[in-house]
């Protein structure tokens, strides 16, 4: 297209200038009979040459017109021998003076050439440009820059950065890349060192270049962009002895997950901590992440730190047993946890299912039914086993639990393509953590109720800590004893057809693992929460590095718990074949005295022998509360097995 | 108890009202046009008047086409040049989608009564990033303009550097705040007060947000002057001046 357009322009040149020697022949009145002769010789001449030759011919002819017709009057030193040897001096002038029409008119001052337009060969330049910061506010045209346009030559490839920087220094005197890392390699020759044009663009400078207060996410987002470019491409970074998987850190921590997430906005990204310009190792007096420098350099987000605060690793490597043990180890006692964990409770569950789905397909088959010696009165008879609070607490568990899960994971997954949109639905990270610390505050309100009613439980008013040992191991408590470990071997000898399935008191070994796993879970996630919940103030409890390792507990007990629920716990109480697809006991309250008969035979066995069976008796529960207690029951089961999809997912994607 | 309850529930209204009328006070009460529904106007050749709120000097060198110069600040003595017609439409554009200018003569002209008046959304800027081409009068050159930022330029003070201090921003502007020694010349009357200049120091320029003064070196930079601009104008100013306030020391801030 560009060629035509040269070539037509070329030959509207060549006519209507008509001074050059053909030109003048085929201008000439004498010659007109002559002129389809030359044009028929020309084309054969062309088709000779090849199209390859077409534009040097041209050029040819163009120069051949800027040296006859222009030049005679426009005969300065540029035009006349810097133009011919500049990189466009194969167009000639009429490549970019274009609309002269009669040379007399134009020697007289009468028609003027139209506004050059690069843009017309430059096309993508020019497209790009018209976002260029330069343009919209300076209104900077080509030639603003490219000065001496008549006279410019190709830069070589070596010296394409080096004049890039001072191009942009003649007005941004920058002394600080000036003196940083960058221009230093830069100018000891080194191609891979970030000159201006890497991280501001070249034809393409954005308005948040210098706008960053206007555009705070978009400038952080595309100006770390740049720098994770280079310094996470392998090859380039071995070349300069330096780390590409800095980066891959970087977005393991708090600041990076949040970055990735899209909320770029509320976190320190690469230039915040390195600067923009003054970037330069950290052994470096004068680096901002020099030691020395970091109160300063922190303080320019935090406040109110304690100077151990700078301890925090912002590029930590949790697999570098070497430079990080703490956060080494802590990866792999979590892991180990999270590991024994699910491997004993998957099989458990595994196992459990099926020998429950084998049972009750043997007793279809056969025609059975279980036995069960209560009268038809009594079977139907419903009992109490959660009280009005506990239940209450169970919801505001439930619903604080998802809370929590849900503005958190899309932080520990932010890579994930749902996290973005989870992150959406709660109006942006900084609402999504505001839930989170409310949701939070509502669990630890739940747990520190319980401790209490714990305390009361074991050392009840009146009888001080008379018998609390007895109450701790009796059958009412939730704390282990060892009936659980000859239940759970009795358990696994059921699993396996080695025996009966063991009698139950009130609370199974798996209900009491429930219980005291939110106790642990607290102590992990909630202690390392709060530490994260204030980071500044935490630093006058504990060192800067402490928040790394709080960070890691807090994420992956966070998982543990998470899959925990939403496997184990939605299988143990729901899911198994005898209960599926739910129970609704934790919601309405009470169950049948038949259930309790089955489920709990020494629990139901000690209600008799000491007179209190009577005391428990409820009335079946009404439909409102039925419908209720199975629209949250399975809309929450529904939710999770979402959640859990969701975790996996990310995880193995 | 009762009575301290409802006082708490009214101050509790106002406080509400107190935060929220900031929000109320931003919205502008002046109507916006897009780029592209002036460029319709301008192509279908309404009759309207588009008015170019910056200075003489910006508005030679380029400006929307079909565009009349009435500098904000010189609102007053250019009311004769409005159209009698108060119906007329009237848009009004500045430099920046920042800049409050055309906001502020477009009330102006309310206030006299014109009842279609606009803003240009985005400014010339946004017309520029729309895509529409601009005219120039008289383009002022651009050349090398070289720029300091807030920091260096403090250092110069205090080392007390051979510097002139020359403020374009409005007076209005100027009387809220500028930097101790910094003489006004609003750039709408620079090139009919330029000569009071000093031609023997450096001129430093300083604007309000760094997007003006650039043009304004350029042209005092043909007049022979020499000239250095500071970078992002008062803003990055004040925004230094903050930062130091903070001066992090020992624990943290």
């Amino acid at each position: 297209m560009t060629v035509c357009r040269r070539i037509s322009d070329g030959a509207k040149m060549l006519r209507q200038y008509g001074k050059s020697v053909a030109v003048r022949f085929a201008c000439a009145p004498k010659a007109n009979r002559m002129f389809p002769a030359i044009i028929a010789a020309c084309c054969f001449l062309f088709v000779l040459t090849g199209n390859a030759r077409t534009e040097n011919t041209t050029a040819l002819d163009r120069r051949s017109v800027a040296s006859g017709q222009c030049l005679q009057c426009h005969d300065e030193y540029k035009f006349r021998d810097a133009f011919p040897r500049s990189v466009h001096g194969n167009i000639g002038c009429g490549g970019c003076h274009r609309g002269i029409a009669d040379l007399r008119r134009h020697s007289r001052g009468e028609e003027k050439p139209q506004p050059v337009s690069c843009g017309s060969c430059h096309e993508r330049i020019a497209a790009e440009y018209l976002a260029n910061f330069h343009y919209i506010q300076e209104d900077f045209r080509c030639y603003d820059c490219h000065r001496g346009i008549h006279a410019l030559t190709a830069v070589p490839r070596r010296d394409f950065k080096r004049t890039i920087v001072e191009r942009c220094t003649e007005c941004h005197s920058n002394e600080e890349y000036v003196a940083s890392g960058h221009s230093e390699a830069l100018l000891k020759g080194n191609q891979d060192a970030a000159d201006c044009s890497d991280c501001h663009g070249l034809h393409n400078t954005r308005v948040y270049h210098t706008a960053l207060d206007k555009y705070p996410a978009e400038a952080r987002e595309f100006y770390t962009a740049k720098c994770k470019r280079c310094h996470s491409d392998p090859v380039m970074m071995k070349r300069n002895n330096l780390s590409p998987e800095l980066v891959r850190y970087y977005e393991e921590t708090y600041h990076g997950k949040i970055q990735s997430v899209g909320y770029a906005s509320r976190v320190a990204g690469c230039g915040d901590c390195h600067t923009t310009h003054n970037i330069l190792p950290k052994s470096d007096p004068r680096s901002s992440i020099h030691p020395g420098n970091l109160v300063e350099n922190c303080g320019r987000c935090h406040r109110s730190f304690h100077p151990r605060f700078v301890d925090y690793k912002a590029h930590p490597n949790y697999r570098d047993r070497k430079n990080y043990p703490s956060l080494f180890w802590t990866f792999v006692f979590m892991s180990a946890l999270l590991a024994g964990t699910f491997l004993f409770f998957w099989t458990h569950t595994f196992l459990w299912w099926r020998k429950t789905y084998w049972e009750t397909h043997r007793l279809e088959k056969l025609g059975l039914q279980a036995h069960c010696s209560l009268s038809p009165q009594d079977r139907i008879q419903h009992v109490q086993r959660f009280s009005p609070g506990e239940r209450i607490m169970h919801v505001l568990l439930i619903l604080s639990f998802f809370i929590l899960v849900m503005t958190g994971f899309p932080v520990k997954y932010p890579e994930a393509v749902w996290a973005g949109i989870l992150m959406d639905l709660w109006g942006g990270a900084a609402n999504a953590a505001l839930f989170h610390r409310g949701a939070a505050l509502v669990l630890i309100g739940i747990v520190v109720y319980v401790g209490w009613l714990s305390y009361r439980f074991l050392f009840p008013k009146g009888q001080g800590t008379r018998g609390w040992v007895g109450r701790l191991l009796g059958p009412d408590s939730l704390f282990p004893n060892l009936k659980d470990w000859d239940d759970l071997k009795g358990m696994i000898r059921w699993f396996f057809d080695r025996g009966e399935m063991p009698k139950f008191d009130r609370w199974t070994y798996w209900e009491k693992f429930d219980f005291l796993a939110v106790f642990w879970g607290m102590f992990a996630i909630g202690g390392s929460g709060l530490l994260l919940w204030k980071p500044e103030w935490s630093s006058y409890l504990v060192p800067g590095w402490v928040l790394n390792i709080a960070a890691m507990v807090h994420s992956e007990e966070a998982l543990l718990a998470a899959l925990f629920i939403f496997t184990v716990h939605f299988f143990n109480t729901h899911f198994i074949p005898t209960k599926f697809p739910m129970d609704r006991i934790v919601f309405t309250g009470t169950y049948s005295l038949e259930d309790l008969h089955e489920q709990r035979p020494l629990e139901y066995r000690r209600l008799v022998d000491t007179g209190r069976l009577d005391a428990v008796k409820r009335a079946h529960p009404g439909i409102p509360l039925k419908l209720v207690a199975a629209a949250f029951g399975l809309a929450s089961l529904a939710l999770g097995l979402l959640l859990t999809i969701l975790i996996f997912w990310a995880i193995l994607f | 108890m009762l009575k301290s309850g409802r006082l708490c529930l009214f101050l509790l209204l106002v406080a509400c009202l107190a935060w929220g009328t900031p929000l109320w006070g931003q919205q502008t009460t002046v109507p916006e046009l897009r780029p592209e529904q002036l460029q319709e106007m301008l192509s279908q050749g309404a009759d309207f008047l588009l008015i170019n709120t910056m200075s003489p000097i910006e508005c030679r060198d380029h400006a929307i086409p079909k565009s009349v110069c009435i500098p904000c600040e010189a609102f007053g003595g250019h009311i004769g040049e409005l159209p009698d017609d108060k119906g007329k439409k009237l848009v009004y554009y500045c430099e920046s989608d920042l800049c409050l200018r055309s906001y502020k003569s477009a009330g102006k002209a309310k206030e006299l009564g014109y009842r279609r008046v606009y803003v240009l959304k985005g400014g010339l800027p946004g017309w520029k990033q729309a895509g529409f081409r601009t005219v120039a009068q008289e383009r002022i050159p651009r050349r090398a303009v070289p720029s300091v930022k807030a920091a260096m330029l403090k250092k110069w003070l205090a080392d007390k550097e051979p510097v002139y201090l020359l403020d374009i921003s409005s007076e209005d502007a100027f009387r809220q705040a500028h930097i101790d020694g910094a003489v006004n010349i609003p750039f709408y009357l620079l090139d009919q007060r330029y000569h009071e200049l000093p031609s023997d120091r450096k001129i430093v320029l300083v604007d309000e947000r760094g997007f003006r003064s650039f043009l304004a070196a350029c042209y005092l930079a043909r007049k022979g002057y020499q000239t250095t601009r500071l970078f992002g104008g008062m803003d990055s100013w004040e925004k230094m001046l903050k930062n130091e306030k903070r001066a992090p020391t020992g624990k943290g801030k």
